[in-house]
């Protein structure tokens, strides 16, 4: 029941303005520029060349390795980021003393940049780190984890370590909003504290557990921040990411490949923006009062 | 507990009773173990930063002596292995500040480093909270099928990727000419639609017949988004703030794609690319780099699990 | 201080398909009158309150307020201060503040503002809150501020939207005279919309009464409560609400009568209905819905047969509220009337009852377009009794009620929904 004025129509998009402008300028007006420079063969001579540049990215050996490896890392992480905090929520429902204090804790480290514990990190997994003493001291034989097979798992636990908080949070926030009253009414009519779960509780979490799973994925992207401050330029080939990748070939000036990955990933991108849309409009109904 | 023990004893309790008692010490165990497994990840969430802390009070020979080995490089410029182990600990053997004193006194370079940080972060939290303000009023004050249609596209953009963005991004930079300038970084962040999506939200929460209130009693659109909206969302803005700050604080790809000029880098990037024997050094640096992000999130941490929870749901 | 005349007005909101959530709205509200916009939900009658504070365009028609044409006056300069449904106080800012807000935005001077917030907050008993802020407020508190935060600024109208309905029953019961008190003390044009019936009768010098975005009568509280309209109306205003039922018209010995009932069980006399002669012949015959209000209604002690006998009928259910008993009666044929009785006779469930009838107050509508028959010549119109006919009044003429233009498928639309509209009278609010 409420409706704007044209005046208000006109002032209100002035407020928008500067904003619009920006957006436009800087995120989605120059996707006309990729676009061109994703269909011709070199910018000077712009011959027309279809999807060529797309298949050349597909055929690179090395987009190919970074697209493996971050897929790789995202189904490593993913569901270790989501079922991790949802516990965490859990354990701090369970109306613990210093819960508050807990949480502090826990949300910690996303607030602590990354470049200054990265120190702490190479201490704890070097080949001469700390770890590799531990397990020295036991009869395992030390090996460079950042090189191994097992590097993956180094920047997993990084990655869990600085996003576990956040999902927490977004649990916490959905555990709350459970009507209490359903709750205590499943608790009169008998069900038991798993049935209250499953029944209820997970009916209700639905939204946010795919929210949190699709923020995740998203969020595991981004990881390369993290891998850049271990290892650098240079990384370990299992490593080697989509960052990775758009970097060496920003250096090397190839606007067509970069116009061609830039897209593919956007086009990606959107596919799961998407799914997460559609999630959100089918369960939100569901619960919302 | 021994009162109870005391009590049990003397009288045979009734069923009803011992179920109660019982029910009572498995919710008590149900706690404590949850409490237990509570302390165990509140260690290992802590401990890397505590230990950078920790370790920013050691002198740089206890420094060398318990870490030397990992940043020990052998002839190829790879590493080797040295049976001489690493070692993790909390409480340094003399607590000095030496290290701040070199990083103060004789070390201008990473000061400037973090002098960088500061003049590329301040500008785009500053900026981007503004400008997001007044589009976000804009996005809730009026509302249509457009824009609705536009907050799309922001969330949409919000949730890509560097490895999407960077590429307009970099376009755009270089056709108005500021690659390698520090602008590259700073305008793309001031309009980062993040804030707008957020504060949307916060905006969409204060009770419209507050803003036809404001409207009889003859506020006109400025006096509407200063004196009303901004006040109410005084949370919010913070938050964003606050989200906004830690983001571009930990900045990286945009800076080795942008800005490769080591001079101007934030600490963020410089602060992986340390020497050996300046390794107390960065423990130090490190303490100091993280420093404003823990003060921040210590006083604002209400404002931060604010924030947190705007952003679960993409609906307004 | 001024008038307010609306001409035509009509609201079709962008998106809702078309619907005119307000139509062809004819209203001439005097200045220092206390006029109450009811209806159920969905009614348009906070739209039309909307439109008149400039809060929502005038799709179209015009609007006045005094001889000004506001249509395209923004609303800070239509002079006109509102009481919302949720007081609507900014929260970030003390009571003090609230109320100089409005002042303020015009840059009278501080020391003025000073003495006019002092001045109504002492009016108001309200001194003592100026410093807190309105979630330190009782509900009653926040309700005054809210009344002060209009008053301060001396505005030319005042409009009161639901304001009373976050209250629990006594407050409201209080600050109902309390705003009638305010309006007489303020000599200012008051505009009070709501869904209950109740603040629509104790308030308002005028109540307008509105059902799917149309006027369907303009009257005194009293006139409205005596001379409904038609059935939608005859509904609405009382509580309980009118007993209805169908009933046909039958010529006797030139009386006429009602025969009520499946099996027409029940005759009951006209004999000092509100209608003429002809009006009721032109009925005889057809379907028609007879309606009487349960306090029209009563016990009587024997099962005596006058002319104001209703008939025997089971007490169901007896609603005893202290001063008054409403007893839900079966009668045969299928009748279930609520008799209200103020006196203190103990009637039990399951009772036998006499009961009788006030012929005077019986309402006769036209079944098919829900329109009234009884009550229409009452100014100055001899009664129903008049040997004398006067030329005939056909049904579906206009009354000569000031209020509907638009009749015709204004019954329409009641004979279809008249259930409906009263089910959803009953209770909530705007949506």
């Amino acid at each position: 029941m409420r409706e704007s004025t044209r005046a208000e129509k006109l002032i209100s998009m002035c407020y928008l303005l500067p904003s619009f402008v920006g957006v436009m300028v800087f995120f989605v007006a120059p996707f006309a520029q990729i676009i061109r420079y994703a269909l011709v063969d070199n910018p000077i001579a712009n011959n027309f060349v279809g999807i060529e540049n797309f298949i050349k990215v597909f055929e690179n050996s090395a987009f190919r390795r970074a697209a493996g490896n971050t897929a790789r890392f995202s189904v490593m992480a993913v569901p270790l980021a989501v079922a991790l905090s949802l516990l965490l929520a859990m354990l701090l429902e369970a109306q613990i003393p210093g819960k508050s204090k807990f949480r502090t804790f826990f949300l910690s480290p996303m607030m602590v940049p990354v470049a200054s514990i990265v120190l702490i990190w190479q201490v704890i997994f070097d080949y001469n780190g700390a770890l590799n003493g531990v397990l020295a001291s036991i009869g395992v034989t030390p090996f460079d984890w950042m090189k191994s097979d097992y590097s993956h798992v180094i920047i997993v636990v990084l990655f869990l370590w600085k996003n576990l908080g956040y999902n927490m949070i977004l649990f916490m926030a959905a555990l709350s909003n459970i009507p209490k009253a359903l709750l205590e009414a499943a608790a009169v009519d008998g069900a038991s504290a798993l049935r209250r779960f499953w029944q209820i509780k997970f009916r209700f979490l639905t939204p946010t557990l795919l929210f949190v799973t699709i923020l995740s994925l998203i969020n595991s992207f981004k990881v390369f921040r993290e891998v850049y401050l271990l290892t650098g330029d240079y990384p370990y080939e299992d490593l080697y990411l989509l960052q990775h990748f758009m970097n060496n070939t920003f250096k090397s000036l190839d606007y067509q490949k970069l116009s061609a990955a830039a897209i593919i990933m956007g086009l990606f991108m959107a596919l799961i923006i998407g799914i997460l849309f559609i999630v959100e409009g089918r369960l939100g109904k569901d619960v919302e009062q | 507990m021994t009162g109870e023990l005391a009590r049990k004893t003397k009288a045979p309790l009734t069923l009803a009773e011992r179920r109660a008692v019982r029910a009572r010490r498995r919710r008590a165990i149900r706690i404590a173990l949850a409490a237990l497994w509570c302390g165990v990840f509140a260690v290992v969430f802590l401990m890397p930063t505590v230990l950078t802390f920790a370790n920013s009070f050691m002198t740089e020979s206890e420094i060398t002596s318990n870490y030397g080995a990992v940043f020990e490089k052998n002839d190829q410029g790879g590493k080797k292995f040295i049976a001489e182990r690493v070692n993790l600990k909390l409480i340094p053997d003399k607590v000095t500040f030496s290290q701040y004193a070199t990083t103060f006194l004789k070390s201008p370079d990473y000061l400037l480093k973090f002098w960088n940080s500061v003049i590329l972060v301040l500008p785009i939290v500053v900026f981007q909270v503004a400008i997001a303000a007044l589009a976000a009023y804009s996005f809730m004050r009026t509302r249509g099928r457009i824009k609705e249609l536009l907050l799309f596209v922001y969330i949409f953009v919000m949730l890509m990727p560097y490895q999407v963005t960077l590429v307009p991004n970099y376009l755009v930079a270089d056709s108005l000419g500021i690659l390698g300038t520090r602008w590259s970084i700073v305008l793309p962040g001031v309009f980062a639609p993040f804030s707008v999506f957020i504060l949307t939200k916060g905006m969409r929460r204060i009770p419209y017949s507050l803003i036809e209130a404001a409207k009889l009693d003859g506020a006109g659109e400025w006096h509407i988004f200063s004196k009303i909206c901004l006040p109410m969302c005084k949370g919010s803005l913070f938050s964003v703030a606050i989200l906004v700050f830690i983001d571009y604080w930990n900045m990286v790809e945009q800076v080795l794609i942008m800005m490769p000029d080591a001079d101007k880098q934030p600490l963020s990037v410089f602060l992986s690319q340390i020497n050996t024997g300046e390794i107390g050094l960065a423990f130090a640096v490190a303490t100091i780099y993280m420093v404003p992000a823990i003060l921040l999130f210590l006083y604002g941490e209400e404002y931060l699990i604010e924030g947190i929870t705007y952003s679960g749901g993409l609906k307004g | 201080m001024a008038s307010i005349t609306l001409k035509d007005v009509a609201k079709v909101y962008p998106g809702g398909g078309g619907t005119r959530a307000v139509d062809n709205f004819n209203l001439e509200i005097a200045d220092r009158e206390f006029v109450v916009i009811v209806g159920p939900s969905g009614c348009g009658k906070s739209s039309t309150m909307r439109m008149i504070a400039g809060l929502e365009d005038i799709t179209e028609g015009k609007a006045y307020i005094g001889d000004t044409l506001v249509n395209n006056v923004p609303p800070k300069n239509r002079n006109i201060a509102m009481v919302f449904q949720s007081y609507a106080l900014y929260p970030h800012m003390s009571v003090y503040k609230n109320m100089a807000f409005a002042m303020k935005m015009r840059h009278v001077k501080k020391a003025e503002i000073d003495v006019r917030v002092r001045e109504t907050a002492e009016m108001l008993g309200i001194t003592h809150l100026l410093g807190r802020k309105p979630r330190a407020l009782s509900g009653g508190e926040s309700q005054r501020v809210a009344l002060g935060r209009a008053m301060v600024r001396n505005p030319e109208v005042f409009l009161l939207d639901e304001p009373l309905s976050n209250l629990d029953a006594k407050l409201r019961t209080d600050m109902r005279a309390e705003i009638v008190k305010l309006h007489k003390k303020l000599e200012t044009t008051f505009i009070y919309v709501t869904h209950d019936q109740t603040e629509a009768m104790t308030m308002g010098d005028r109540i307008v009464l509105m059902n799917h975005g149309r006027i369907v009568q303009v009257d005194s509280p009293k006139d409205i409560y005596d001379y409904p309209v038609n059935v939608f109306a005859a509904g609405f205003i009382g509580s309980p609400r009118m007993n209805f039922a169908d009933c046909e018209i039958i010529e006797r010995g030139g009386e006429y009568f009602a025969k009520l009932g499946e099996g027409g069980e029940h005759l009951i006399s006209l004999t000092g209905v509100n209608a003429s002669r002809p009006e009721l012949a032109a009925l005889t015959g057809r379907r028609v819905t007879f309606g009487i209000r349960p306090e029209h209604l009563g016990v009587t002690a024997e099962m005596d047969d006058t002319e104001s006998r209703f008939g025997g009928g089971t007490a169901d259910i007896v609603e005893a509220l202290g001063a008054e008993t409403n007893i839900y009666v079966d009668f045969p044929g299928g009748l279930r009337f609520i008799v209200r009785e103020f006196n203190d006779k103990p009637v039990a469930r399951g009772q036998r009852i006499s009961v009788d009838i006030q012929p005077g107050k019986i309402h006769i509508f036209d079944t098919e377009t829900g329109e009234a028959v009884t009550g229409r010549r009452r100014h100055g119109a001899p009664p129903a009794t008049e040997k004398a006919a006067p030329p005939a009044v056909k049904t579906g003429d206009a009354p000569t009620d000031i209020s509907s233009g638009n009749d015709t498928e204004l019954a329409d639309q009641i004979a279809a929904g008249v259930a409906d509209a009263i089910a959803e009278a009953d209770g909530g609010d705007d949506a």
